[in-house]
């Protein structure tokens, strides 16, 4: 790889405009990388951040193919940026690169009603094209919590799911064709056919192929009713019953959320009233919500992640519900007929009607989430999720291995969502902490390892929604095995010399060591 | 003719040029080997061993053949490339469960269906054929890959998809992880429409109100066109109000037609232009697919076709 020289920026600015080109310190900085939190513990532990030689920011899927033909030319790596949300360094910069930022590429180029179909550029913030989406009457369907602040294209390439993907699907089931530029400069746009599946390949590619610079996506009408319920649930197993026994039979909720105990407790901190107990539990919430000042909580937390292990223990030992979250929606008669049928299956399970509350809560604080953890790192902590899929049959099983995995160093704790027919997602959080710097980064990523160890020995897929970027990128070769010298020769074809985001997903030593024996 | 039915998969004594060889698959570790040892000739997956062929090199799958398990819990069974579809729905039927509608594809090698350049099985219900597909394992000449089933892939690009459509170019597959579902009641429905538009529209608001057919069609009938279903016994009551379609006596499409143009958009009467039979059975918002008689096949795009080449080549598998 080379670095990005003075002449070669003069032939970026040629292409995209003085003001389309920057190098300067504070944009450098802010472009080296995404929301991978163990950037933050490295920023935290002192560490400089390597930055790139300059961001660029074309107006054009022309002037991207421009760049890209330049950097490929010269050598320049290129990191693909949309908004920046990703959770797993795909898009942390590479030094002496040039990231190229995607969003003056933000037009809706075309929509067809009857067909339900919308071509967007990859640059668009999702919020701002669900309103725009809204004000037709029509949705996506797609609600990543991170919808404030990602791109359609941060979408596609790190195979997002939202909120409501029981009923719309992931991404990748809204794609119906994207336009990209390989990595040798050339616009190409996919289509709906026969022969190999190209819309398969670049997404969830991470910019490791080319640049997505638009998709056409499927689009619905806005729903019409949705119905709101919460179920108590007698255990976590009971819970998994219900969504499995859902989705089988056919029906096709928006939303389908499961809180472990410790969670539904968290739930119920948060005003949803569904998970709060008196007792030993109650105390628990207390000890891990907080209450009163900044201090108090901060040292609440300290003290309960001092000792996780048995923080963990207890919340075994003491199981309580775990709470059911639907939302169902669509015409009328379907929706209420989807929220009867799931009514059915939880009192069969043994599970408690809560009424609409809980639904409603979810939905109004859908959100929050992403918005609290500059809290718990000011609190000299550090948080972090993962995401994991498996089918139903493993499911507990796996939710019961990691927390053992990791419940020793990190207070754990899980919900169950993204439901299909034949499985789901487990999204853990956990939150640890050290006795300095360099103590949680090593904890940090024993719990990383230790997690996505069980996941590949269970078969799991290790990861959902997040993508792979870095923090997946060690496990990546227990996941596919031989099937890497298909990504080695798509990468070889659509990025021959190599300037797509080096080093995410499979490092490139793998890679080149793959091509030289194909 | 000079057949000969070679039982040890190991290559290199008594090849002859131009003779036909069939080389017997028993598992996927076999067939890595066997294209290790075919070096990039071309090869053709069948099930036992062709007749009236003289020359060429067939990998028998017929050994490889078998349903491995069945899980109705996670709704998935793990099959073997060489079996049928129609044999595999067979078993799963003997535990109410169902691939869904083979629409034809019954006698087809599933390692076949797969790796043809079309899907196959637009079923409102159940998706296309590859949307059945969970895990996929393959053996390439440097070995096999890992076969994990997870509901959804999830890790960089959908690897599993390379061989699929690929017209067995980027490997063998071998074994195959698919989805099953629990069998469902359905009803025979009808309704006449005096145009395809008409019907189009009568379809895609039975699709808005949420019901998904296990499978649905359009087709001239005299001088209307009929919407023909085999609609689930929960949304009965919905597509009924949605198309005003009674219950009659319907036959699912078949294998004689293949698909012969995309029609994108709801103008469905502009694309079916210039084709005298056709049938529209994959018919979703953004468009359609219509198929005709044989010999009208869909092209496939030029450009991307020439990168999957260059992508095939760099794998170094069968020329």
């Amino acid at each position: 790889m080379q670095t990005a020289t003075e002449t070669f920026l003069d032939g970026l600015r040629a292409v995209v405009g003085v003001a389309g080109v920057s190098t300067t310190p504070p944009e450098r900085l802010a472009y080296a990388r995404d929301l991978w939190p163990r950037s933050q513990l490295e920023r935290l532990a002192g560490e400089p951040f390597e930055r790139p030689a300059a961001v660029v920011w074309p107006r054009s899927t022309d002037e991207v193919a421009a760049v890209v033909r330049a950097c490929a030319a010269a050598g320049v790596p290129i990191v693909p940026f949309g908004a920046g949300s990703g959770v797993c360094g795909g898009a942390r910069a590479v030094p002496g690169g040039v990231v190229v930022d995607l969003k003056r590429l933000r037009r809706v180029r075309r929509l067809d009603r009857a067909a339900g179909v919308v071509e967007v550029e990859a640059g668009l913030v999702g919020e701002r094209f669900e309103r725009w989406l809204e004000a037709q009457g029509l949705t996506l369907g797609h609600f990543p919590s991170s919808i404030l602040c990602s791109t359609v294209g941060g979408w596609v390439a790190a195979r997002s799911a939202g909120q409501c993907s029981s009923r719309y699907g992931k991404i990748e089931d809204m794609v119906v064709a994207l336009e990209v530029v390989t990595g040798d400069g050339v616009v190409r746009r996919t289509a709906a056919g026969g022969g190999f599946d190209w819309n398969a390949v670049f997404v969830g590619s991470e910019g490791t192929l080319g640049i997505i610079t638009a998709a056409t996506l499927r689009v619905h009408a806005q729903p019409v009713a949705r119905a709101y319920r919460g179920w108590r649930m007698p255990s976590v197993a009971a819970g998994i019953e219900v969504m499995r026994r859902t989705m089988q039979a056919g029906w096709r909720p928006a939303v389908v959320r499961l809180y472990d105990p410790l969670d539904t407790l968290l739930v119920g901190s948060k005003g949803s009233g569904s998970g709060g107990d008196g007792g030993h539990l109650g105390r628990l919430k207390a000890l891990l919500a907080g209450e009163g000042t900044e201090a108090v909580k901060a040292r609440a937390t300290r003290l309960a992640l001092s000792v996780p292990g048995l923080v963990n223990r207890a919340v075994r030992a003491l199981p309580g519900p775990a709470l059911l979250v639907t939302v169902c929606e669509g015409e009328a008669e379907e929706a209420a007929e989807t929220d009867a049928a799931i009514a059915h299956f939880a009192e069969a399970a043994g599970g408690v009607d809560q009424g609409e509350g809980p639904g409603r809560r979810w939905m109004a604080h859908r959100y929050d989430v992403s918005y609290k953890q500059s809290k718990i790192y000011r609190s000299g902590a550090f948080v972090d999720t993962f995401e994991v899929a498996t089918t139903w049959s493993r499911v507990e099983a796996l939710y019961e291995a990691v927390r053992r995995a990791v419940g020793d160093e990190v207070l754990v704790m899980a919900h169950f969502s993204h439901v299909y027919p034949g499985g789901c997602s487990i999204y853990f959080t956990f939150v640890g902490t050290g006795r300095d710097r360099d103590e949680m980064r090593a904890r940090y990523d024993r719990v990383w390892k230790a997690a996505l160890d069980c996941a590949v020995a269970r078969g799991a897929a290790i990861a959902h929604h997040h993508g792979a970027g870095l923090s997946r990128r060690r496990h990546m070769p227990a996941t596919h095995g031989e099937a890497r010298r298909w990504f080695a020769a798509l990468k070889a074809v659509c990025d021959p010399v190599g300037i797509m985001n080096p080093g995410k997903l499979f490092a490139e030593e793998a890679l080149d060591e793959l091509g030289r024996s194909a | 003719m000079s057949w000969q039915r070679v039982l040890d998969p190991a290559l290199g004594d008594g090849w002859a040029a131009g003779a036909a060889r069939c080389f017997a698959v028993r598992t996927p570790a076999d067939a890595a080997r066997l294209l290790r040892g075919l070096g990039g000739a071309r090869w053709t997956p069948v099930r036992g061993l062709p007749a009236g062929v003289d020359e060429g090199v067939f990998l028998d799958l017929a050994p490889l053949a078998g349903v491995r398990t069945v899980d109705a819990v996670d709704g998935a069974v793990h099959v073997e490339a060489g079996a049928t579809w129609a044999g595999v729905e067979a078993r799963l039927g003997e535990q109410g469960l169902t691939l869904g509608p083979l629409m034809g594809l019954g006698d087809e090698m599933i390692a076949e269906s797969l790796a043809a350049p079309w899907d196959r099985r637009p079923s409102p219900r159940f998706g296309w054929l590859r949307d059945g597909l969970l895990a996929l394992r393959a053996a390439l000449p440097s070995g096999v890959t890992r076969c994990a089933v997870a509901p959804r892939r999830a890790t960089g690009p959908d690897l599993a998809r390379v061989p699929v459509g690929a017209g067995q170019r980027a490997g063998l597959i071998t074994d195959v992880h698919l989805r099953v579902w629990p069998a469902v009641e359905t009803s025979g429905r009808a309704a006449s429409f005096r145009g395809w538009n008409e019907a189009r529209a009568a379809a895609m608001a039975a699709w808005a109100a949420g019901c998904r057919p296990v499978w649905w069609c359009l087709r001239r009938a005299g001088r209307k066109v009929a919407l023909t279903a085999a609609v689930p016994a929960m949304e009965l009551a919905r597509f009924d109000a949605a198309t005003g379609a009674l219950p009659a006596e319907v036959e699912a499409p078949g294998a004689a037609l293949v698909p012969a143009r995309a029609v994108s958009g709801a103008d469905l009467a502009a694309g079916l232009a210039g084709i005298t039979r056709a049938e529209v059975w994959d018919l979703r918002p953004e468009g359609a697919t219509v198929y005709a008689a044989r010999g009208a096949e869909l092209p496939v795009d030029d450009d991307w076709n020439a990168l999957a080449e260059r992508v095939f080549a760099a794998l170094g598998g069968q020329r």
